[in-house]
C-alpha cells in the first residue's frame, strides 16, 4: 500500500474548487458544519466509522493463526475442531463472563442478548406475588376511575340537549358531587408495610450498653416474617 | 320568556354537569391509595432475606466471640454492612435499624481491640442510618461513650493524660446525648407527656 494515498471523504474547508463534482450544487452551510463536525469526531477517534476507515486505509496485520483459520475455512480445509480466531475467542470470553455473572450490567453484546432471551424463554423469572397483586390492584383502580370520567360526558351532553337533561342535572346536583361509583372502591388487600422496629422493644427499657444485638435481630426477623405471612394470606384472601 | 327560562335552566344544568365533571376529574388525578412510593415498602421476601442474613451474621459473630476469635466476629459483621441491602442508598427502615445496630456492635468489638478510630467510624456510619429518635440511635451514642471511655483508659495507661482527659470529655458528651435521645424515646412512647 502506498504511503501517498490520502483520505478524501470531505473537501477541505475553504476549498472552492467543486470541479470534481460538477453537477453537484455547492455544499450548504449546514452540510459544511456537519462535515466539520464529522471531521473533528474522526480526528478525535470518537466516531464509529473511525475503526472502519482505519482498517480500510491502514489495515493491521492479520494474526497468523487467524489467517490460517480463515484460509482453511475458505479452502474447505477445516478440521473437525478448527482453531478459533481471536475475535471468536474474545466473544467467547464475553459470553462466558455473561453466563458467570448473570446480573452484570454489560449485556448489550448480541451473543449475550441471545443467551438472555434463551434463558428467559426456557426458565422465565416469576414476578414477585406481592408486586403482581399490587400492579393488578392499581390497574383495577385506574380502570374504575376512567370509567367515572366517561360517565360524566353523557350527563353534560344530555343537559345541553334539553329538558330531560335538565332534570338529570338537577337531580345529580341535589344528590351532591361526592359520591363515587362502587367500582372506584375496589377493595385492596391491607398489606403490612416496612416500618420502624422500635415498637418491638420495651420503650421504658433502653438497650443494654453492650450485647443483645443477636436477640434484637431475632425479634425483628420473627416479627417481619409474621408480617410477610400475613401479607401472603391477605393476597390469597384468607382472613 | 319561555326561551329565556329554558336557556337558564339548560345553562345551569350544563354548569352542574361541568362542576361534577371537574370534581370527578380532579378525583381521578388523586394518587391511588397504593401509590408507587407506598408499594415499594411492603414487607416482602427481599426484606426477609436481608433480615435472615443479618440474623445469621450476628449468630455467627456470637460463635466467633465465644471461641475468642474477635477478628472473625468483626469479619462476619463487616460483610453484612458492606453487602447489598434492600433499598440501596435509601434502605428500608428495618434495614437501617439492623445495620445501625450492627455498626454499634462493630464499634464495641473494634474498640475492645484498641481500634478506637475504626470504632468511631462505625458509630458515625450507624448514626447516618439511624436518623430517627429511637433506641438504636441512643444506643449508638452510648457506644460512642463506651469507645471514648476505653480510649481514655488506654491513653492513661500510656501516660498521655491530656489526651485521656479529652477522650473522657468526649465520652461524657456522648453519654449525655444518649440520655437525651433515650428520654425523647420514652417521652414519645408516653404520648409526648412529661414524666411525673
Amino acid at each position: 500500500m502506498s504511503g501517498d494515498r490520502k483520505l478524501n471523504l470531505v473537501q477541505p474547508v475553504g476549498h472552492d474548487d467543486h470541479s470534481s463534482l460538477p453537477d453537484e450544487p455547492p455544499p450548504s452551510a449546514r452540510e459544511l458544519a456537519a462535515a466539520e463536525e464529522l471531521r473533528v469526531l474522526l480526528e478525535q477517534g470518537d466516531h464509529e466509522l473511525v475503526d472502519v476507515l482505519r482498517a480500510a486505509y491502514q489495515p493491521m496485520d492479520l494474526d497468523a493463526s487467524d489467517n490460517d483459520a480463515l484460509i482453511n475455512r475458505a479452502l474447505g480445509l477445516e478440521t473437525a475442531d478448527p482453531p478459533a480466531t481471536n475475535t471468536e475467542r474474545e466473544a467467547a470470553d464475553r459470553l462466558r463472563e455473561a453466563i458467570t455473572h448473570p446480573n452484570s450490567d454489560d449485556r448489550n453484546e448480541p451473543q449475550v442478548e441471545v443467551l438472555d432471551a434463551l434463558v428467559s424463554a426456557y426458565r422465565p423469572k416469576s414476578i414477585d406475588p406481592l408486586r403482581n397483586e399490587l400492579l393488578i390492584t392499581r390497574a383495577l383502580k385506574g380502570s374504575s376511575q376512567r370509567t367515572t370520567q366517561r360517565r360524566v360526558i353523557p350527563i353534560v351532553t344530555a343537559a345541553v340537549l334539553g329538558v330531560a337533561a335538565m332534570a338529570a342535572g338537577v337531580s345529580l346536583y341535589l344528590q351532591g358531587g361526592g359520591d363515587k361509583p362502587e367500582l372506584a372502591n375496589v377493595a385492596a388487600p391491607v398489606l403490612q408495610r416496612s416500618r420502624s422496629t422500635a415498637n418491638l422493644f420495651d420503650a421504658a427499657t433502653p438497650f443494654p450498653r453492650v450485647g443483645g444485638e443477636s436477640a434484637r435481630v431475632d425479634r425483628i426477623t420473627n416479627a417481619r416474617a409474621a408480617d410477610l405471612r400475613n401479607n401472603r394470606f391477605a393476597l390469597w384472601g384468607v382472613r | 320568556m319561555f326561551t329565556l327560562f329554558v336557556s337558564l335552566v339548560v345553562g345551569g344544568s350544563s354548569l352542574t354537569g361541568c362542576a361534577r365533571s371537574e370534581k370527578e376529574r380532579a378525583g381521578a388525578q388523586q394518587p391511588p391509595a397504593n401509590s408507587e412510593a407506598q408499594a415499594a415498602v411492603v414487607v416482602d421476601p427481599v426484606l426477609l432475606a436481608f433480615l435472615s442474613k443479618a440474623r445469621s451474621a450476628h449468630h455467627s459473630a456470637d460463635a466467633y466471640e465465644a471461641s475468642g476469635d474477635v477478628v472473625g466476629a468483626i469479619a462476619a459483621l463487616d460483610a453484612l454492612t458492606r453487602g447489598p441491602r434492600p433499598g440501596g442508598d435509601k434502605p428500608l427502615v428495618e434495614v437501617s435499624e439492623v445495620l445501625s445496630d450492627t455498626h454499634a456492635r462493630l464499634a464495641d468489638l473494634q474498640s475492645g481491640r484498641g481500634q478506637f478510630d475504626a470504632a468511631i467510624e462505625h458509630v458515625d456510619s450507624g448514626l447516618k442510618l439511624a436518623t430517627n429518635v429511637t433506641y438504636f440511635r441512643g444506643h449508638l451514642f452510648e457506644v460512642r461513650g463506651l469507645v471514648e471511655e476505653r480510649r481514655a483508659k488506654s491513653l492513661e495507661q500510656s501516660g498521655e493524660t491530656d489526651k485521656a482527659k479529652d477522650a473522657r470529655k468526649a465520652a461524657i458528651s456522648a453519654f449525655d446525648e444518649a440520655v437525651r435521645v433515650q428520654d425523647q424515646v420514652i417521652l414519645e412512647a408516653l404520648g409526648g407527656s412529661a414524666p411525673h
